[in-house]
């Protein structure tokens, strides 16, 4: 289902994450996760830099969480929110 | 007067600070700061009020410089942190074929010249210099260096294609050296417009083009802070001594039961005498000592090296001391200090004749700085 109108979510950062952005959780308004990242990097510039590899791509090994459930990378940019949505952004962690 | 000792210890999972009083025998462990970071190297700016700044990076995030007060708490990132230039085709094709470490990073951070004192350099991995002139809060790439004409023979090493040491000669501001793995050793005299290789003798790694002025393997370079032109270098194949700022250089290692090595530590007060940690070479064990962990101080001109193994361990001590994990400090007696790959940090307050562990069980250590504060 596609948002007409911007919903109010909350972005929650890993630690090591925490420890550049100087917050754990804020609340953002936007239509696509996209959207909600762009405000984080606008209140918090160099998260840009450690989040993404270009405009619209996250890094490797960087996960978006969207209420529970992992967001592919490729569809993180465009996915569609709506209000109460809680995004997390964890390390992907692999090994046994 | 300066009356405490700090060690930054920068490791594969965060910054400890080892402190002490001016005899150095008992140490107090703080942190880890940047939990979850590998810290690549850090140390302690003395030129002002003491800053803290380390380079650190976490697999999953972009590598960045932190700076703070010397707590540890509240570390800053930058701004706008060094963007590692590209290697080159060649050198990422040989990199990828030989599966070396091609990751993005900051190796080291330096401050600048003692009159300004905002201004601070970084090296990174692919091979750049970077400059900032607001304390770490921006920094700039050193085109003259980052784009030098013989960055087509640069090649990675085994642990990537590092912008290592950063040297400022002392005597000269206008004069500063820097080291590439494996590129090799550079000099500037003109405040960093012009940047001449100077490796003239220095032995080359197997494969490098017979007509480059690069193709050395230089792992670790410093400028000794009292007598002009005083250089020395760990090198992949051997331990060298420059008396004229690089323009030649002496091989010194005769009488080390290895060539190979990545520490290097100067005393500040005996331009004679450098000390290193001979490691088993590539091929033969895991870059580790054979068992029996020891420092060898060189005698003058390199003509004798004493071994230091008082209070270190010489059997089954199957670790490894990497380039940015040894140094020394300022005072007289001069301390010397340095980390294994096995979390172990070692200090000798006595020029190295006798040593004790300041710490036994911190994760890898990556970096050793010491600071009188």
């Amino acid at each position: 289902m596609t948002s007409v109108s911007a919903a109010t979510v909350t972005l929650e950062l890993p630690s090591v994450l925490r420890a550049v952005a100087g917050w754990r959780r804020i609340e953002l308004r936007g239509r696509t996760i996209g959207d909600v990242l762009e405000g984080a990097f606008e209140r918090t510039p160099i998260l840009r830099h450690h989040m993404m590899l270009d405009s619209t791509t996250l890094r490797p090994h960087v996960l978006c969480v969207l209420n529970d459930s992992t967001i592919p990378r490729d569809q993180v940019h465009s996915t569609s929110l709506t209000d109460g949505d809680e995004i997390l952004i964890h390390q992907a962690i692999s090994g046994g | 007067m300066a009356d405490k000792v700090v060690l930054c210890v920068g490791t594969k999972r965060g910054l400890f600070l080892l402190e002490s009083n001016r005899r150095r025998q008992k140490w107090t462990i703080k942190g880890p700061f940047l939990k979850g970071w590998t810290v690549h190297h850090a140390l302690i700016d003395t030129r002002g009020t003491p800053r803290l700044h380390v380079a650190a990076e976490n697999f999953a995030f972009a590598a960045n410089a932190f700076s703070g007060g010397l707590s540890g708490e509240r570390l800053k990132p930058s701004e706008t942190p060094p963007q590692p230039p590209d290697m080159n085709a060649k050198a990422k094709k040989f990199a990828k074929q030989y599966g070396l470490d091609m990751a993005r990073r900051i190796w080291l951070i330096e401050p600048g010249p003692a009159k300004e004192k905002k201004v601070l350099y970084a090296g990174t991995a692919p091979a750049g210099l970077f400059r900032s002139e607001n304390g770490g809060k921006s920094w700039e790439p050193v085109e003259s260096i980052n784009k030098h004409r013989t960055r087509k023979d640069w090649s990675p090493g085994a642990g990537g294609q590092s912008h290592h040491s950063i040297q400022l000669d002392p005597h000269d501001p206008s004069r500063m050296y820097v080291a590439i793995s494996a590129a090799g050793t550079f000099r500037t005299d003109d405040g960093g417009k012009r940047w001449k290789p100077i490796n003239t003798a220095v032995a080359k790694y197997v494969g490098a083009p017979d007509e480059t002025t690069v193709g050395t393997c230089v792992h670790k370079l410093r400028v000794h802070p009292t007598e002009p032109g005083r250089l020395f270098q760990q090198n992949h194949v051997g331990v060298y001594r420059s008396d004229d700022h690089g323009d030649t250089w002496n091989r010194i290692d005769k009488g080390l039961p290895y060539d190979f090595g990545f520490g290097l530590a100067l005393n500040p007060h005996d331009p004679e005498t450098c000390y290193v940690i001979p490691l088993e070479p590539e091929g033969y064990a895991f870059r580790a000592t054979s068992g029996a962990l020891n420092v060898y101080r060189a005698g003058a001109n390199g003509k004798s090296w004493k071994k230091l193994s008082k209070g270190l361990p010489q059997k089954h001590a199957h670790v490894s001391v990497l380039r940015q994990a040894m140094d020394s400090d300022r005072l007289k007696p001069c301390g010397i200090y340095f980390g294994t790959g096995g979390g172990q940090v070692f200090v000798s307050a006595d020029e190295g004749a006798s040593w004790s562990a300041a710490a036994e069980y911190l994760p890898p250590v990556y970096s050793v700085t010491a600071a009188v504060v």
